[in-house]
Formats: C-alpha cells, sequence, structure tokens
C-alpha cells in the first residue's frame, strides 16, 4: 500500500473554509476548485497477509496503478441553478459527484459545498432486501440524514408517490427492481433538499414513471433547489438546464451556457461513432437467395463493460437470430420473438429493461447503441421498436440505421409512434399524446428517415402507416394547450377539446420494414404481415 | 477532520443508528419460529451444558451455572460485537461507496446491537440468580460500570480490526481463532483459582479477565470490585476505543479503494 498524502481539503458539507465563506457570500452552492482525483488501483485488489510476508521478504512492492479519473477540473454552481454534466462513460462524470457528495475525497484542489445533498447516485443502495418498504423508508431516509420525525410526517405522501400502497409492508426482495427505484426516487426528492444531484440512475423504472421523476425534478428547480444534473440524454440536459459543463477523460473540455456545450459535446460524440461504422455492405446481391437464412445463427461474445461501475453488465455469449434494441420497454423482445421467429438479443442502456428481460429468460446486455458494436452479418434481422425517436437526433438516427444493416443480414424492422402530421394537428389546435415528451427528443418524418436510408443506398423498403384516427375524437388526441408528457386523453386532466371530423386518416404509428438483400415477393409479404399484426 | 467533527457527524446520524441497530436485530431472528426467544434460550443452554460437565465430572460448587452464565454472556457480548464489528465495513461496502455517511457507525451499530442483546438476555440471569438464590445487595448497582468498559472495549477492538480487514480478509479467520484461544486464557468456565500459581500472571495480563471481574463480582459474590479493578477496566474500556477510533480515521479514506 503505497500511502498518499492528501493535502487538507474540505470536501464534507459544513466544513469551513476560506473559499466555502466567500462562496456563501456570493451565493455559490458547489465550488470545485482545481480538483484531481487519484484512485489507487492494486493489481490484486486485496491481498492476503500471507502475500503481503512474502513480497515483503522478497523485496518485490505490491504493483499500484495510478490512474486520474478526474484532473483540473474547475467550476461554480450557483444557487438555484440548474447546472447539466455531459461526457461519454468514463470520462470522470461520477467522479466528479462522488467527491461532491462526499464519498470520495480530492486528492488536489478543493471542493465546497454549501447546504444539504439528496444524491441520487445509485437510487436504493441502502436498501435491505429482507425489511419491508416501511422499514426501508426509514432506514433509507436515514441514511440520507433526515429525521426521523420529517419521515413521519412525509410517509404516505412518499408511499403514494411511490405508488406502492399496496406493497408497502412487504420485503424488498419481493419488490422488482423498478420498484425498489421508484422507493428509492420517492424518498430521496420527498424531504426538501438544498442540493439534488441526479446521476443516471433515473434510466430506470419505466417511461411513465420517468416522466413523473422529470415532472418532479423540474418542480424542484422552479422552487429554486440547486440542481446537478448528469444524463446520458443530452436533450434532457438541454431541457433542464441553463448552463453545463462537458467532462471529456478527465478534464474539463467546454463549460459554458447549455446549448454551446450540449452542441459541441452532440457535434463529436454523434460523428465519432459514424465514422467508425463507415457504411462498407456492398451492393445488393443481384441473385434471389431462396433459402434465406433461417437456421443459420452467428455465434456472438458481448463482454461490455462499460468504465461506469454502476452499468456493468454480465458478458453474455450465445448464438442469437435477432438483436432487440430497445430503450423504454423489455416488451419488445416478445413482439419479435412472437411475430419472426427466433432467438433474441436485447441490447439496451436501460438497466430496468435488461433486468426485465433476463427475468424472463432472456439475454439481454446494458450497453450505448452508439458504442456497442457487432461483426458484420451476425443477425438475421435488428429491430428497432420505440427506440429511434429516442435518439439525440437524425445524426443518432442514421449512425444506428447504418450500423444495424451491418450487423444484420436480412432486414430490420422499425416501430415508432407518427409524427406525420404533428404541424397539420397542430394548426388544428390539436397534438398525438407524444409530441410533446420531453423524452422524445427527435420528431422524425418519414421523408427524413426516407432520405437516411438513400444515403445509406439501402433502396428497399416499406412502410405502414397503422393506427388511424379518422377524427378528434380518438383517445391518442389531445388539445394543444394540454400538459407535456401527459397519457392518453382524459377530458379531468385535458380539458375539452374540439371535435373534427378529419378529411383523411392520421396515423399513430409507422413501422418501417427495410430489405438488407433481395427476397422473393412472398417472402417479403410475409415479414411485413407477421410484423404487422399486433 | 478534527476528532471532534468526527464524533458530531455521528451524532448528526444517531437516527441512521438507531435504524441500523433495529435491523440487525430485526434481520437475524427474522424467519426463526422462536424470534427473540433464542437471546434467552442460547445462554440458558450454553449454561446447562457447561453445568453438567463441570458441576458433575469435576464436581464444582452448586451455584456454578450463576458463575458460569453471566461470563458467558459477558463474554458473548464480547466475541459477537468484535466479529461482527469486524465484518462490519466490508459488509456495508455498497453503501461506503456510494453514500456519504461517517463510517465508524457501522462497527458501532454491531456493537449496540449486540448490547441490546445482552440487555434481553439479563432477563434469564436475574432468573438464574434468584434461583440460585444469589445474594442480592447493592453492589449490583457496579454492574453497568462493568457493561460500559466491556462495551466500549469491544467498540475500540472492532473499530481497529474492521480496518484491518478492509485491507487483509484473513484478518477476520484469524480472528476466529484468536476468539476461540481468548475464551480459553480468560477464566469464563473455570475459577481464576484451578490455574497453578506461577500461571495466574498470564490471567491477570488479559484485560477481559479484569473486566469480566468487576461485571461477575457483584453478581456472582455479591461484593463490589477491587477498586483498582474498576479503574482498570475502564481505562482498558477507554484506551481501546481510542486507540480504534485513531487507527481507523488514520486510514478510513483509503478504505473506498479496496472495498
Amino acid at each position: 500500500m503505497a500511502a498518499p498524502s492528501i493535502p487538507s481539503t474540505s470536501a464534507a458539507p459544513g466544513t469551513p473554509s476560506a473559499a466555502a465563506q466567500e462562496a456563501a457570500a456570493s451565493g455559490v452552492a458547489i465550488r470545485i476548485d482545481d480538483l484531481s482525483v487519484r484512485l489507487s488501483l492494486q493489481k490484486e485488489v486485496v491481498l492476503s497477509l500471507r502475500e503481503t510476508a512474502i513480497r515483503w521478504i522478497q523485496r518485490r512492492p505490491v504493483e499500484v496503478e495510478e490512474f486520474w479519473p478526474v484532473r483540473n477540473v474547475s467550476f461554480d454552481v450557483q444557487r438555484g441553478e440548474a447546472f447539466g454534466i455531459v461526457g461519454r462513460n468514463g470520462a470522470g462524470k461520477s467522479t466528479v459527484l462522488k467527491v461532491i457528495a462526499g464519498v470520495l475525497s480530492p486528492t488536489l484542489g478543493t471542493v465546497d459545498v454549501r447546504g444539504r445533498i439528496a444524491p441520487l447516485l445509485e437510487l436504493g443502495a441502502g436498501f435491505d432486501s429482507e425489511m419491508t418498504g416501511r422499514e426501508n423508508i426509514y432506514l433509507y431516509g436515514s441514511l440520507l440524514g433526515f429525521p426521523r420525525q420529517k419521515l413521519d410526517e412525509r410517509f404516505s405522501h412518499i408511499v403514494e408517490f411511490a405508488e406502492l400502497e399496496h406493497f408497502i409492508d412487504v420485503p424488498l426482495k419481493n419488490y422488482s427492481s423498478g420498484m425498489a427505484s421508484r422507493l428509492g426516487f420517492a424518498v430521496a426528492t420527498d424531504v426538501d433538499p438544498d442540493i439534488l444531484i441526479v446521476d443516471e440512475a433515473l434510466t430506470v423504472g419505466d417511461a411513465r414513471f420517468q416522466l413523473k421523476c422529470m415532472e418532479r425534478i423540474e418542480l424542484f428547480r422552479q422552487r429554486g433547489v440547486t440542481i446537478l444534473f448528469v444524463s446520458h440524454n443530452p436533450d434532457q440536459v438541454r431541457r433542464l438546464c441553463s448552463r453545463a459543463l462537458w467532462l471529456d477523460n478527465g478534464v474539463v473540455r467546454l463549460l459554458g451556457g447549455v446549448d454551446e456545450v450540449v452542441d459541441g459535446y452532440t457535434a463529436v460524440e454523434y460523428e465519432l461513432p459514424r465514422r467508425r461504422t463507415a457504411w462498407t455492405k456492398p451492393d445488393l446481391p443481384s441473385f434471389v437467395e431462396e433459402s434465406g437464412s433461417a437456421g443459420k445463427q452467428s455465434a456472438v461474445s458481448v463482454a461490455y463493460r462499460s468504465p461506469n461501475e454502476n452499468r456493468q453488465t454480465p458478458p453474455v455469449h450465445g448464438e442469437y437470430d435477432f438483436i432487440d434494441f430497445t430503450l423504454v420497454d423489455a416488451r419488445s423482445m416478445e413482439f419479435c420473438r412472437e411475430a419472426f421467429g427466433g432467438r433474441g438479443l436485447s441490447v439496451s442502456n436501460n438497466i430496468a429493461v435488461a433486468e426485465r428481460v433476463r427475468a424472463a429468460g432472456g439475454d439481454a446486455v446494458t450497453a450505448d447503441l452508439s458504442v456497442i458494436d457487432f461483426p458484420d452479418d451476425s443477425f438475421s434481422f435488428v429491430s428497432l421498436m420505440d427506440s429511434i425517436h429516442l435518439l439525440p437526433g437524425l445524426e443518432a438516427i442514421s449512425h444506428v440505421l447504418a450500423s444495424s444493416a451491418r450487423w444484420a443480414r436480412d432486414f430490420i424492422f422499425v416501430r415508432m409512434p407518427s409524427y406525420e402530421d404533428e404541424e397539420y394537428l397542430r394548426a388544428l389546435g390539436l397534438k398525438h399524446y407524444w409530441h410533446d415528451w420531453s423524452w422524445y427528443p427527435t420528431h422524425p418524418r418519414v421523408d427524413q428517415i426516407s432520405s437516411i436510408l438513400q444515403s445509406l443506398g439501402l433502396e428497399q423498403y416499406h412502410v405502414s402507416h397503422r393506427s388511424p384516427a379518422l377524427s378528434s375524437d380518438a383517445a391518442s388526441i389531445l388539445p394543444l394547450a394540454a400538459p407535456p408528457d401527459q397519457g392518453v386523453y382524459d377530458a379531468e386532466i385535458h380539458g375539452p377539446k374540439l371535435s373534427i371530423e378529419f378529411p383523411r386518416p392520421i396515423y399513430g404509428q409507422i413501422d418501417v420494414f427495410i430489405a438488407l438483400r433481395r427476397f422473393e415477393t412472398a417472402q417479403w409479404h410475409d415479414i411485413i404481415t407477421k410484423g404487422t399484426q399486433s | 477532520m478534527t476528532t471532534a467533527g468526527q464524533v458530531r457527524s455521528l451524532w448528526r446520524y444517531r437516527e441512521l443508528l438507531r435504524n441500523l441497530v433495529v435491523r440487525d436485530i430485526k434481520v437475524r431472528y427474522k424467519r426463526s419460529v422462536l424470534g427473540f426467544a433464542w437471546m434467552l434460550l442460547n445462554p440458558l443452554i450454553s449454561m446447562i451444558v457447561f453445568s453438567i460437565i463441570f458441576r458433575e465430572v469435576f464436581g464444582m460448587e452448586q451455584d456454578y451455572p450463576l458463575y458460569v452464565i453471566s461470563a458467558l454472556l459477558f463474554f458473548n457480548l464480547f466475541s459477537l460485537g468484535s466479529s461482527q464489528g469486524l465484518n462490519s465495513i466490508v459488509a456495508s461496502s455498497g453503501l461506503i461507496r456510494k453514500v456519504a455517511v461517517p463510517k465508524s457507525i457501522f462497527p458501532l451499530a454491531s456493537v449496540l446491537a449486540n448490547l441490546v442483546n445482552f440487555g434481553l438476555s439479563l432477563i434469564p440471569l436475574a432468573a438464574v440468580m434468584i434461583f440460585t438464590g444469589a445474594k442480592l445487595t447493592p453492589a449490583l448497582l457496579v454492574v453497568p460500570v462493568g457493561i460500559l468498559s466491556i462495551s466500549l472495549f469491544t467498540y475500540g477492538i472492532s473499530l481497529a480490526l474492521a480496518t484491518a480487514n478492509v485491507f487483509y480478509r484473513d484478518v477476520r479467520w484469524f480472528y476466529d481463532s484468536a476468539l476461540l484461544i481468548l475464551f480459553y486464557v480468560t477464566p469464563v468456565i473455570y475459577p481464576a483459582k484451578v490455574v497453578p500459581e506461577q500461571f495466574r500472571f498470564l490471567l491477570a495480563l488479559n484485560p477481559l479477565t479484569t473486566m469480566l471481574e468487576v461485571f461477575r463480582a457483584p453478581i456472582y459474590e455479591g461484593v463490589l470490585p477491587a477498586p483498582a479493578a474498576l479503574g482498570a477496566s475502564l481505562l482498558y474500556g477507554l484506551g481501546a476505543t481510542i486507540v480504534g477510533w485513531m487507527v481507523f480515521h488514520r486510514y478510513e479514506d483509503r478504505f473506498i479503494n479496496f472495498i
């Protein structure tokens, strides 16, 4: 063990220092000054006494690998400000958050934090699976430093927000991961914090609960709580934050207004993978492959381990007929299996989705669409259900389609809500309920997807427009004035809406089938029929 | 952070401490039919076994059951408290890596959970006292001093061992054997006077002997412990806590790299 000498720092809230006093006077909630963090990673993490003794006798010191996840980072967060941090996995975001939360000490530099922190790092880390939800609320609350009396007062409110009224006296081991994280979020955000730290932890839970969380975070922002927000989704950062920091490889790449920083980040991040997966698939073969490739599987090994320890997933090894990229829902896997058959591998950056797929006996890997890669022609098809419109722009969609076309031999299946008539509906004072959803940053229209496919040389595709609405009475259509992030029409929530007969059907969903080889007409027709039956 | 600051932050998290202690106790007896009754039954069963062996085979005095049960409870408080305290940091690694709480709270919770257990097991102890017709004297008022000493001592040892265990996981296995030896070099099941004169200084070197006598004298003999023993026993407790505290806080910043 090399003894790192740690200069005097004040990471703990409440520790007075000159900088802290200055910070308090100037309305700064968090001040990071020239922060560097060193981690000493021993090659063998825990040594036995015997081995230490042998090494000592042999004069062979323990090999220590030094690693600086964060170097010379400085920034201030003003009281009441929503501040975003963007960067790839392993850029040092989590390390900075851990130092601010007081879990890690700065190696060099100072960190001053003024006020009570509610850390949302890894929701539910303090839960005990043997104890009930009720007992865990008190355990977790006290871990965050909330007084018992306050928890008593807020108890029913917490349970209600977490939607666990019927399960509150059930031991936590019987909860799903989504239920546990709902409970964690509800406790951590119920008692007013001064500073809220939101890590990517928020990508757990189902889409509806995620929206609820975002709404609550938005409320905090309006109430003047200082928010430190770390997300993979640049659009979320843009919506919530006013300023942002871009961390790259442990150093500050850019610090400034949110648009400037996020633009810079997305430009680089989404260009990078595109270069890597330059379109290389040769022209479609001019002969008819009658047998198709049914029954032909490729062995795939995925040992995707992100540098972010929160997201490591067990390696997956197997032979798969398809991959299912999904961002919000685990049901797409089952749909593909039933519609097209074969064995699938689920890929999602949503831990909860991966867990659900695994719980159902399937294979899943937690990975980012822009990072993961497979050999060419590994699968029969790639399914992109309810995922591409969640990507942060047309660039990213193009990248994912290009990669998918490389990995699959037969076809790509895309399903998403329709944005075709967004403008038309708006002109009538109406909208589809997903048009304002903050989790759906990109509203790709068919013509945009067509031009992407054209640019990739994929000219054989079929688009099905589905779920027609013939009048504004359809449940999926809301009045334009309805608040954002809402579900299907409910007169009580959304108020009255005009009843209009549409001169032509307004579609709610599109399915796109993209051919990656030649098909016999009947074969192609069969795929479309299977994919559109629901 | 200064020592005062460390103590203050421990105080700030007293609610967490309470919950950790409750959790320790609840989880331990969950799913057992008799539940908390085991806290009362276990020492009684040990007492009966030792009494049969020592009274029938070795011809000890008739009040041997009281002699042995008081010492067994005392020794269990120490051995269970310190071995759970030893493991507490490694066992809470998930928490320590994610939330900033004073880490010394975890060994403290282990010791306190066992202290609560111990408190409940004073019920069977009282029953045995009445059953064996022990003299109830004002000397019993000194018993809490013995309990305080051993609790402080256990906490101090836990802090030091928990620190060592973070860096070398074999400390735990080593300590299991050490406890077994300690059990036999402390006059728990035998009276000190059976030890040959020339070895008796070994017993005196063992802090547990002194603390045990302070605890047992009022219960078993109905007399006040020697003032020197009383003082020494408190000093052992305080000394261990101070040393353990210093060791723990000297190394706690490095725990995160090893757990």
